[in-house]
C-alpha cells in the first residue's frame, strides 16, 4: 500500500468520517484504489453515489462523478440530482460529467483562482480529507431546491 | 460486541471515537471519557454531556450505551450564543454538546425565516469564513474560559462562476 492508498484508508478509517456514517449522512459502497464508490444522503430520502478518484491523495484533491452502483457506469444524466443551486454543483455538462462543480474537486478547481476567495471554505484542505468533501455535497443534496425524481 | 461513542471537546483537535461495552457502568464510561482530556485540562472539572441534550444528569441515568452515542467534553457548562441576521440578532445559552445544526434550527425559528429558506442558509463564525459542519458540537469551538460564540446567518454557497 502507497502512501496516498495509505492516507485515503486512514481517513476513511477516521472518527469523523465514521461519525457521519454512523448519523446517515453517507456510506461506503466500495474501495477499490484510487477509487471509492459513497453513497450521500439526499434530502429527500433517496441517495445519490459518488465514484471518486483519489489519485495523490491527499496534497491532490479527489474528484468525483455520479455513479450508478448497479451499471458500475457514470449515472445518466437524466437521473442526476437537480433544482437550483444543486444543478450548479451537478452539471452533467461539466467536464463531460465526470467532475462535480465545486472548489473541493481537483478538475474543477482548475481555472478557478476566483474560488480562493470567493468559496475559501470550499478549498480543499488536506487535513479534512474526504470528509470536506463529502460534507459539502451533504449540504447541497439537503437544499429545498431540490427537484425530486418522479418516482 | 463493542458500541460506538463519538466525542468531542474543546480539548480534543477531531472527533474521537471509543469503542466500549454496551453495559458499562456510566460511573466507568465518565472515566473512561475523562481520561482522554485530563492531560489537557489544567486541573479544572470537565463535564460530560450527551449531543443535544440540556440534563447533565442524562449520562449517569445511561442503563446501557446505544451504539453511536455522541457526547462532549466542557470545562463550561455553558456557551452564550449568539446568531446575527439582516441587522437583527438573537441570543441564547446553550450546552456545550448542542449541535450547529440545532442551533440553526433555533435561531432561524426565532428570526421567523422558513424551514424550506433556512435550507440555504448557514452559519458561519462571526469574523472568520469558517462555517462548521452541522454535526460539530459547539464546545468544540469555544475553549474555556471563553464561553461566547457569534454566528452570522449566511446564504448558502452558489458555485456559479
Amino acid at each position: 500500500m502507497d502512501a496516498a492508498q495509505q492516507n485515503l484508508f486512514d481517513h476513511v478509517r477516521s472518527a469523523r468520517f465514521q461519525a457521519g456514517a454512523a448519523r446517515g449522512r453517507w456510506t461506503l459502497l466500495s474501495f477499490e484504489w484510487p477509487h471509492l464508490v459513497m453513497d450521500i444522503s439526499v434530502r429527500d430520502g433517496t441517495t445519490c453515489a459518488l465514484r471518486f478518484d483519489c489519485t495523490g491523495y491527499p496534497d491532490s484533491p479527489p474528484t468525483a462523478m455520479p455513479w450508478d452502483p448497479t451499471r458500475q457506469d457514470k449515472l445518466d444524466p437524466a437521473r442526476w440530482p437537480r433544482g437550483g443551486r444543486v444543478s450548479q454543483v451537478f452539471n452533467p455538462n461539466w467536464k463531460s460529467g465526470t467532475a462535480l462543480y465545486l472548489p473541493c474537486d481537483r478538475q474543477s478547481i482548475a481555472g478557478h483562482d476566483n474560488w480562493n476567495s470567493e468559496h475559501s471554505w470550499l478549498i480543499w484542505n488536506p487535513a479534512r480529507g474526504l470528509v470536506q468533501y463529502l460534507e459539502a455535497v451533504h449540504e447541497v443534496l439537503q437544499s429545498h431546491e431540490l427537484v425530486p425524481h418522479a418516482a | 460486541m463493542k458500541h460506538r461513542v463519538f466525542v468531542q471537546s474543546e480539548l480534543l483537535s477531531d472527533v474521537v471515537l471509543l469503542e466500549v461495552d454496551p453495559g458499562i457502568a456510566p460511573g466507568q464510561l465518565r472515566k473512561t471519557l475523562l481520561a482522554l482530556v485530563e492531560n489537557d485540562a489544567g486541573g479544572e472539572p470537565v463535564h460530560v454531556y450527551i449531543e443535544d441534550e440540556d440534563d447533565e444528569n442524562t449520562l449517569p441515568a445511561l442503563t446501557h450505551v446505544p451504539d453511536g452515542l455522541r457526547v462532549h467534553l466542557h470545562r463550561q457548562k455553558g456557551i452564550d450564543v449568539t446568531v446575527r441576521y439582516a441587522g437583527r440578532d438573537v441570543r441564547r445559552t446553550f450546552r456545550p454538546s448542542a449541535t450547529v445544526a440545532r442551533v440553526k434550527k433555533w435561531a432561524t425559528r426565532e428570526l421567523g425565516i422558513s424551514p424550506s429558506d433556512a435550507a440555504e442558509l448557514m452559519l458561519q463564525l462571526t469574523g472568520t469564513d469558517t462555517r462548521p459542519d452541522p454535526d460539530t458540537h459547539i464546545g468544540s469551538l469555544v475553549h474555556s474560559p471563553d464561553k461566547h460564540l457569534s454566528f452570522d446567518l449566511v446564504p448558502s454557497p452558489r458555485v456559479n462562476g
